[in-house]
């Protein structure tokens, strides 16, 4: 017997999202079509109902394959040591076999969107909103909210947009460590390093980071400096 | 007319010679175009020597085309070993696509009789181009030139998966990876989510003898190996560390490039760990030119281009040398005539007793623990003259699973020695440890690895290395009875994995009963167990178990007859995908004793 996951569609979760949000749907005007068999989001057949998005326990990334691979369902997300995926009575009780006891989850707690969202107000009045500020310039944000979230931003009256083609770019940062240990320490906060060249006072890394990823290395103690962006990105 | 149909004549063989002895343009970075395009030319103009594959489809539905050079491309030949060549994980890397190109060319072109010696043994497999998507993306007006991943749209505003932590090794640590998708390094929402990895993780685990692999990236001039998602060591360390700085070494010998060994930060999921972990397959990482930069890094001038290449076809040549061509070399069994893999998992057991090697001994032969004995190490040249070999001789508990060199193997000595050619031995002085092994007896095993510039081992495995021999074996004197032998079992392996151990029962004596006990099961049920339907003892990684063995010699058995037992052992990783089997065996010989007779009180 084969069991698939099935997904909401991307057009499904758009529409969602904008009467969730109340987004205008004038920001989807230039953006490329989208295929929606290649895409994370998966179309729905119309022979496969969706009765819920669930979560299970497993040991480890080896064993999420293993579900994927052994009973076919296919993950939405691994993260940490839950397996998320779209199901049915039929795919939990072929899990329940194993073992697993799949729990009803709520996916607009768990997976994200990134929107821009218009200034309003303070910085810190869009944090309390819980939502990950990923970059920060002039006369909008880019963050990273769950839906639920999303739903908040809409009721307080932040503008939220879809980023359509504007996809966003990591800012060229520069970091000086003392340690050659500390380069993978800049590395484990999602710095994506190009070169760590050994200088006169340590290690001078070059590498790509958000703003959030940014915040990280600061708080940690780093000096981060932020370099001109390289031609072709357009903020 | 005459003139003219000469003419005519004399033009069409000069564009037929042009379009045969063309050469790539290295002077100026292709296009995603002009590289399919050149790719296929290059087929197209050796077609006796090479043929254009495809490894699979991207995301955005783009083929990831490669070339096969080999003696017989239309043929994929299990005696030949495989080699292979990747560039462009990351879409930004352009010279990553380059070399693996010029690479190509330079093999279908060369006319140096050792090289291609070594490449008759091969089917080398050269894949320019992994992420067609994001290389496309890149070289587009409305794309962005410093686009790392590949083009999944992630569902949520953001694009792309780093396909370089995408995986199946260590996948999903944080600290060398994104768990967040618009980040450069996003490592996917699952293991191997990406198309154009599970295809490249295909690809290779169909090949039948996968013997090393560069996937080529830029920059920061390093040249790496695993582990990269730690620090700590991967089994072999040594052995590829030898081959990071020879390779290093041949770099710097063309333009003076001091590549280094380490990047200095971590990466999980990422490609050389996965397949050096499931094929203790040689794989390493050539991170190109430059050696320092920001995102320009990633976009050298063309003027790069040339030596880039020229400084990095050495290493590859190197591999290339060592996984078809044999020099150095040393017998795992004594039918042995060098040809690996020596043995092969047959479902019930190996195809040859590849631990026996009979190149390798103690004088005396009995270890007695404390004494000092000489451990000698036969190794056959086929070459010329080696000066600089290495050999380097390990002890350890007689366990199934041995590699060399592993964590839990004891260096006894190393050596470099001149080897002329023909047979020499390599005599080391060894104090046999005092205490015991594992489970109580003075009992030990040893193996030996020879390596040199010109043939340096791509793997730690016994059976698919000709430069490693092992010798497991134990003189066992018995009487008339029963009788308990023991091995060990080491899941030396970063996963979990299923245990086997059979007994070959050829030769064995009418009314002689050897038996095999399972083991108690496992304390409690393991899940990836269960989801392979695998029944059997599973070992946790580093797991060690002794394994009893029931011998009863009848009492018709006659004082001095010598009975071999040979007890095959493997290890079937709990993985998805190619579970490939590891393992090896453990060979007693039974000298049959004169029963003494029982003391009276």
């Amino acid at each position: 017997m084969s069991h698939r996951a099935v997904r909401p569609s991307a057009l499904l979760r758009t529409i969602c999202l904008l009467l969730a949000c109340g987004l205008s749907p004038q920001p989807f005007l230039g953006q490329e079509p989208r295929s929606l068999t290649n895409t994370t989001q998966k179309s729905q057949s119309a022979s496969e109902k969706v009765q819920g998005f669930f979560r299970i326990e497993v040991e480890d990334v080896t064993e999420a394959s293993l579900v994927e691979q052994q009973l076919k369902i296919r993950p939405a997300l691994v993260r940490d040591r839950s397996l998320y995926y779209y199901g049915n009575e039929e795919t939990n009780e072929l899990l329940r076999k194993y073992g697993y006891e799949p729990m009803q989850m709520n996916p607009e707690d768990v997976l994200t969107r990134v929107v821009r969202v218009i200034h309003k107000g303070d910085e810190e009045d869009l944090s309390k909103t819980g939502v990950t500020i990923l970059l920060r310039e002039h006369g909008y944000w880019t963050v990273r909210a769950t839906l639920t979230q999303m739903r908040l931003l809409g009721r307080l009256g932040y503008q939220v947009e879809e980023l359509g083609r504007r996809e966003p770019r990591p800012r060229q940062v520069r970091i000086v460590v003392s340690k050659r240990e500390q380069v993978a320490e800049v590395g484990a906060h999602r710095v994506d390093i190009y070169s760590a060249a050994k200088s006169e006072k340590g290690y001078a890394i070059l590498g790509g980071a958000f703003d959030d990823s940014i915040d990280e290395l600061r708080a940690a103690g780093f000096k981060v400096e932020i370099l001109a962006d390289p031609p072709g990105v357009i903020r | 007319m005459k003139k003219r149909l000469i003419l005519i004549v004399l033009v069409v063989w000069m564009s037929n010679a042009r379009a045969i002895f063309a050469q790539i343009d290295f002077t100026q970075y292709h296009t995603p175009a002009s590289l399919a395009s050149d790719l296929a030319s290059l087929a197209a103009n050796h077609p006796a020597t090479s043929q254009l594959f495809t490894v699979g489809t991207s995301v955005e539905g783009r083929q990831i085309q490669g070339i096969k050079i080999s003696t017989n491309p239309a043929v994929d030949d299990p005696s030949k070993g495989d080699v292979i060549f990747v560039g462009l994980h990351h879409a930004r890397e352009w010279l990553a696509a380059e070399m693996p190109l010029r690479l190509a060319e330079y093999l279908l072109t060369n006319t140096d009789p050792n090289l291609q010696a070594c490449m008759n043994n091969l089917q080398i497999w050269v894949i320019p181009v992994l992420n067609p998507d994001g290389y496309a993306y890149t070289a587009d007006a409305n794309g962005y030139r410093y686009w790392r991943k590949n083009r999944r749209d992630n569902g949520d505003g953001t694009f792309g998966v780093d396909l370089n932590r995408n995986y199946g090794f260590e996948w999903g640590l944080n600290t060398g990876s994104s768990p967040n998708t618009y980040d450069d390094t996003y490592r996917g929402p699952s293991v191997f989510s990406e198309p154009e990895v599970a295809a490249f993780r295909d690809f290779v685990a169909a090949r039948h003898d996968p013997k090393a692999m560069l996937t080529y990236h830029t920059f920061t001039e390093q040249f790496l190996r695993p582990w990269s998602y730690a620090t700590s060591d991967p089994p072999g360390k040594s052995t590829l560390e030898y081959i990071v700085q020879d390779s290093i070494a041949r770099i710097d010998a063309v333009h003076g490039e001091s590549y280094g060994e380490s990047i200095g930060y971590l990466s999980s999921g990422e490609a050389t760990d996965y397949f050096w972990n499931q094929y203790r397959m040689a794989a390493f990482t050539p991170e190109m030119r430059p050696a320092t930069g920001g995102l320009d890094g990633f976009s050298p001038p063309a003027s790069q281009i040339i030596p880039n290449n020229e400084e990095n076809l050495p290493a590859a040549l190197a591999l290339i040398h060592d996984a078809g061509c044999r020099i150095v070399w040393i017998k795992d069994y004594p039918g042995d005539t060098g040809v690996e893999p020596s043995a092969i998992w047959v479902g019930n057991g190996w195809s040859h007793a590849f631990w026996v090697s009979p190149d390798i001994w103690t004088v005396p032969a009995t270890l007695v623990g404390g004494s000092t004995v000489t451990l000698n190490v036969k190794v056959h040249n086929d070459g010329k003259i080696k000066k600089g070999a290495i050999v380097s001789a390990y002890y350890t508990d007689p366990r199934i699973s041995l590699e060399f060199p592993n964590p839990a193997a004891v260096l006894i000595g190393q050596q470099t020695v001149n080897l002329p050619p023909g047979d020499t031995t390599v005599s080391f002085s060894w104090t046999v440890p005092t205490g015991t092994n594992i489970w109580g007896e003075h009992h030990w095993c040893v193996g030996a690895i020879v390596m040199h510039p010109d043939d340096r081992p791509l793997t730690t495995e016994i059976q698919l290395s000709s430069n490693i021999g092992g010798h497991n074996f134990e003189t066992v004197d018995a009487q008339a009875g029963a009788r308990m032998l023991a091995v060990a079992i080491t899941n030396h392996l970063e996963a979990a994995a299923e245990y086997e151990a059979t007994i070959n029962r050829e030769g064995l004596p009418r009314g002689w009963e050897v038996v095999i006990p399972p083991l108690p099961p496992n304390p409690k049920p393991d899940r990836k167990a269960l989801l392979l339907a695998v029944k059997g003892r599973v070992l946790q990684p580093g797991e060690t178990v002794v394994q009893p063995i029931l011998l009863r010699i009848p009492e018709s058995a006659k004082a001095g007859t010598k009975v071999v037992i040979q007890v095959n052992g493997v290890l079937k990783p709990l993985m998805p995908g190619k579970r490939v089997p590891v393992g090896n065996g453990y060979t007693f010989e039974i000298h049959v004793q004169e029963c003494k007779p029982a003391k009276s009180n």
